[in-house]
């Protein structure tokens, strides 16, 4: 929650702490949506596969995710994006970023994951 | 404190991402306003944005940014809507030289991904509240004004 007397100049307190409740409440759902569109993801490699829909899905990921709090998601996504983009990786290579992002929200690495977010990326790496 | 009246202004979300545009439109519900449109892209948009005009279009520059840009210019152009429309623009970056490019096309202001609830309800609730200065609260501008 933000504190009042470090707020800028002209900011209404109450419609900050509405707006940051909201975001939380968000956040707590951000899961469930971000497993719905791993599953969207997954289904684009599944013969014939469907690279464009992949990037959206993927591009959408890494857009989203940092504001909902995961942004390992959103640093995965980046590369996963970025693969796609430079060539057509096999889903052998996709998979294990999937995997990843889904490492991440089962344990709950949200910000930066502490250790375990930073074994993850390193694995990755 | 800013003086938005937020029941009265009309806020347009444009955003390929619904999980995004649900995150804003919930973070311009918590400012107060009631109105607000979603749109998944400019071509979705710009039927609403003829229909009711808004008080302020948050719109998304992630990506291939260049519809975005195009709608703005030729909003700013007097194409479609109202040419005074303040629009806030959301990027994952905000390089100079995309704020440059951004506000050359007639974006008012940017923020970045992620999102921070104090960041939103700051510019939006800024540019709403020059949008009321700019004409009397609630009241629908006709395409000829």
């Amino acid at each position: 929650m933000a504190d009042s007397d470090a707020l800028p100049d002209g900011l209404d307190a109450e419609a900050l702490a509405r707006a940051e409740a909201a975001l939380d409440r968000l956040s707590r759902d951000y899961p469930r949506w971000l497993r719905a569109d791993i599953a969207a993801a997954r289904a684009c490699l599944t013969p014939p596969a469907d690279r464009d829909r992949l990037y959206t899905i993927i591009h959408d990921i890494k857009g989203q995710a940092g504001s909902f709090g995961y942004p390992l998601v959103s640093r995965i996504g980046q590369d996963l994006c970025r693969m796609l983009t430079e060539d057509a990786p096999p889903p052998e290579r996709i998979t294990p970023l999937l995997e990843a992002m889904e490492i991440i929200i089962d344990h709950g690495l949200t910000d930066d994951g502490g250790e375990m977010g930073r074994e993850l990326l390193a694995r990755l790496d | 404190m800013l003086r938005v009246d937020g029941s009265k202004a009309r806020v347009l979300v444009i955003h390929p991402s619904a999980h995004m545009r649900r995150l804003i439109v919930t973070l311009m519900a918590a400012l107060g306003i009631k109105s607000c449109e979603e749109a998944r892209s400019v071509v979705q948009a710009v039927p609403l944005v003829l229909k009711t005009p808004p008080d302020l279009i948050v719109i998304d520059l992630g990506g291939d940014s260049t519809e975005a840009l195009l709608f703005a210019h030729r909003l700013r152009r007097g194409e479609f809507g109202q040419t005074d429309t303040s629009i806030l623009g959301i990027s994952p970056s905000t390089h100079h030289a995309i704020l440059e490019v951004a506000w050359e096309a007639g974006i008012n202001d940017m923020v970045s991904t992620p999102i921070s609830a104090i960041e939103i309800i700051q510019r939006a609730g800024a540019l709403i509240e020059e949008s009321h200065r700019r004409k009397p609260v609630g009241r629908p501008r006709s395409a000829a004004e």
